[in-house]
């Protein structure tokens, strides 16, 4: 290779790894929806129903939304054992319930609520 | 490559259910990063799903290497880039002879990129979903035979395949990833260019451009299809050819879309 083009593509390698360096350095690199950069797991604050995650339980949306476990069971019919607090929302995707219907509702439900 | 083995390596170890969090493939996408931004930047900062930060990093990552140095990207780091020129070579290695298409069906098909990251990425921001993890070759081919990847497994092999007798079919046709690229490499500090003075127009440059781009016709290499791979510059027997920060040379510039061994003014 001729030691321009070498040095082209060096330096062009060299800034694609710059902001990966960048970001381990600031914590602001991580690799799963689940946990931050500095490792700390991340759940549903009730902010905005677009943080909602297939792999968040039953249990965290009822705690960031202010929902009852009984609530969502009842809208969504589903099986009263199965709505269980750690079990996981994609697990329970049938044809009355997934995550877009949940965020769906919870934003309805909010524009509810006096 | 080696990292994309990496990976698939560790899927297949560790297993979907494994208590140890191996990352998935799609962390490692940058295109992920740009489908993901408008709703990243209309929600304050939330990810759409099978987004993270990962793929923000990376998408910033390709953006600055573009800027820079064009669409090296391509022709240097993307993983099936390379997968496609071993699989041309063993198509080569077979006796397939190499098809070069109609110059009016390249030329047409080569917009069917641009739908593609439409599609994306308008879905993307107005549905929240994306929609091309369906479909992306990518995805299949760094964690193959996962549950739900039946469509980008069918794309990975039909690509891989029609790759044996089609110079980089996936770059040419139907990468977002290389479009965008393409577009914004426009704005590059960095482009190759030809020393009108010194070249002979041998054309052998435009003969060994994997993308078919018409090299010996242009000043500068400015068009979106040039992948940066550099085997044009290898190849001149003149040194004619060398990147160059945009402006260092008084030169006329010919923008070419330069298609199919002919040249078009843009």
């Amino acid at each position: 290779m001729r030691p321009r083009n070498l040095i082209y593509v060096a330096i062009a390698i060299a800034l694609f790894f710059l902001p990966y360096g960048i970001a381990r350095a600031t914590n602001y690199w991580s690799t799963s929806g689940k946990f931050d950069g500095k490792g700390t797991a991340i759940t549903a604050t009730g902010r905005d129903t677009a943080e909602i995650k297939g792999w968040m339980t039953f249990g965290e949306i009822s705690h960031g939304y202010n929902v009852s476990l009984a609530e969502i069971a009842d809208v969504f019919k589903l099986p009263a054992d199965q709505g269980t607090p750690d079990r996981a929302l994609n697990k329970m995707e049938s044809e009355d319930f997934s995550v877009t219907k949940l965020r769906q509702w919870l934003d309805e439900r909010k524009t509810r609520a006096p | 490559m080696l990292f994309l083995a990496k990976i698939a390596i560790e899927k297949g170890i560790a297993g979907e259910e494994s208590a140890v969090f191996v990352p998935s493939s799609e962390a490692y996408s940058p295109f992920g990063g740009f489908e993901g931004f408008y709703k990243f930047v209309t929600t304050s900062g939330l990810f759409i799903a099978h987004t993270h930060w990962s793929k923000v990093v990376l998408a910033a990552a390709v953006l600055l290497m573009v800027l820079a140095t064009k669409s090296t990207f391509c022709g240097w780091i993307c993983p099936f880039g390379a997968l496609q020129e071993w699989t041309g070579a063993a198509g080569r290695a077979l006796g397939l002879k190499r098809w070069v298409p109609p110059m009016w069906a390249d030329k047409a098909a080569r917009y069917f990129k641009y739908v593609v990251l439409v599609w994306a990425t308008v879905e993307a921001g107005v549905a929240g979903t994306m929609v091309f993890r369906d479909v992306d070759p990518f995805h299949a081919l760094a964690e193959p035979l996962t549950p739900g990847f039946a469509g980008s497994t069918v794309v990975l092999i039909i690509t891989l395949l029609a790759s044996t007798v089609v110079e980089r079919p996936w770059c040419k046709y139907a990468c977002p990833l290389g479009a965008l690229i393409g577009l914004m490499g426009r704005f590059s500090l960095v482009k190759i260019e030809r020393d009108a003075a010194s070249c002979t127009s041998c054309g052998l440059c435009d003969r060994k451009c994997p993308m078919q781009v018409a090299v010996s016709k242009s000043y500068r290499i400015a068009t979106t299809e040039c992948n940066n791979c550099l085997i044009c510059t290898e190849a001149c027997p003149n040194g004619s050819l060398e990147p160059r920060l945009v402006g260092m040379r008084r030169q006329p510039e010919l923008k070419m879309v330069g298609i199919g061994g002919k040249t078009h003014a843009a």
